[in-house]
């Protein structure tokens, strides 16, 4: 039957289970045991959880440059300026959910300078039906908020690890104090701060 | 539509909206009213060819926008569960190590 063909396939579907799982384990004031542990067991067994995210974004990056149909200098520039904000984010030396939170900011970056592109083209130099011209507004003030709920999580999820033990770097040498780092610790703002500075 | 006859000849009018009222603006007869006719109707067919233009634009980003919400919330859920499998917990929206979390 088609029905269950397609409980079953869900099933399948660690990721989709995952994320169905946590949905409903999030309601719940008081989760059954066995509940948390299968979802527990799923994130750590399946990567397919964190490719269902991973995957998603150049898809989406991929549509948004060919809705956007500019030019190849164009292109090209928009290219870059992903290409610095993944190294001004420290995508290489980041953790993998810090990973996918870069790279949730990069497509929502797009999708905002995608949504800018059009309110531009469609606003400036010529008269539009109010109702187009709410609806340009809508669209770019929630790419602006999405663009800044991304950040806010890439910035918690730092905060929060920079206090977790078994992320904190160890950078003093042998007999030497160590040194607490704050901040960005792969670019060049870290503040170093001891309490004896 | 624009076209009236009145007494066995056609007469076209062209209906504007004034002040949320629909108005008849007399245009003419004969091959100059014919010229203002084909006219309209161009317009009107360029009109609707923006507004299929502008829909379909508007499937689109809502398709795109549909896609990168799942992708969010996917995200969401992941980065929310990473945090509890490390001890934290939420308070009033706000994430907290547990004081007596093994480490």
């Amino acid at each position: 039957m088609p029905a269950n063909k397609e409980k079953s396939l869900q099933v399948l579907n660690p990721g989709k289970e995952a994320f169905q799982l946590y949905q409903k384990l999030a309601k719940q004031k008081n989760p059954r045991e066995e509940d948390v542990g299968r979802l527990r067991k799923l994130i750590v067994s399946s990567p397919a959880a964190w490719w269902l995210a991973a995957q998603a974004m150049p898809s989406i990056r991929r549509q948004l440059l060919e809705k956007m149909n500019c030019g190849g200098a164009s292109r090209a520039c928009l290219l870059a300026e992903m290409d610095i904000l993944t190294k001004q984010l420290g995508f290489d030396t980041a953790s993998p959910l810090e990973r996918l939170l870069i790279d949730h900011i990069l497509t929502a970056r797009l999708r905002l300078l995608c949504a800018e592109n059009t309110y531009n083209q469609c606003v400036v130099n010529q008269s539009i039906p109010l109702a187009r011209a709410e609806y340009l507004d809508s669209v770019l003030s929630s790419t602006q908020t999405r663009f800044l709920r991304a950040i806010e999580a890439l910035a918690r999820v730092r905060r929060l690890a920079r206090n977790t033990p078994a992320l904190q770097i160890n950078i003093a040498h042998e007999g030497g104090q160590q040194v607490n780092v704050q901040g960005d610790v792969n670019g060049q703002k870290a503040t170093h701060t001891s309490p004896h500075s | 539509m624009g076209w009236e006859r009145q007494r066995g000849r056609f007469y076209y009018y062209r209906k504007v909206r004034v002040g949320g009222r629909v108005r008849s603006q007399y245009m003419g007869t004969g091959f100059l009213a014919q010229m203002f006719a084909e006219a309209d109707i161009d317009k009107r067919r360029e009109r609707a060819a923006r507004r299929a233009a502008d829909r379909a634009t508007r499937q689109a980003e809502a398709q795109i926008d549909r896609q990168l919400a799942d992708a969010e919330s996917a995200l969401a859920a992941m980065t929310h569960a990473t945090l509890k499998a490390a001890g934290f917990h939420q308070h009033r929206g706000q994430w907290r190590k547990k004081r007596h979390a093994s480490k």
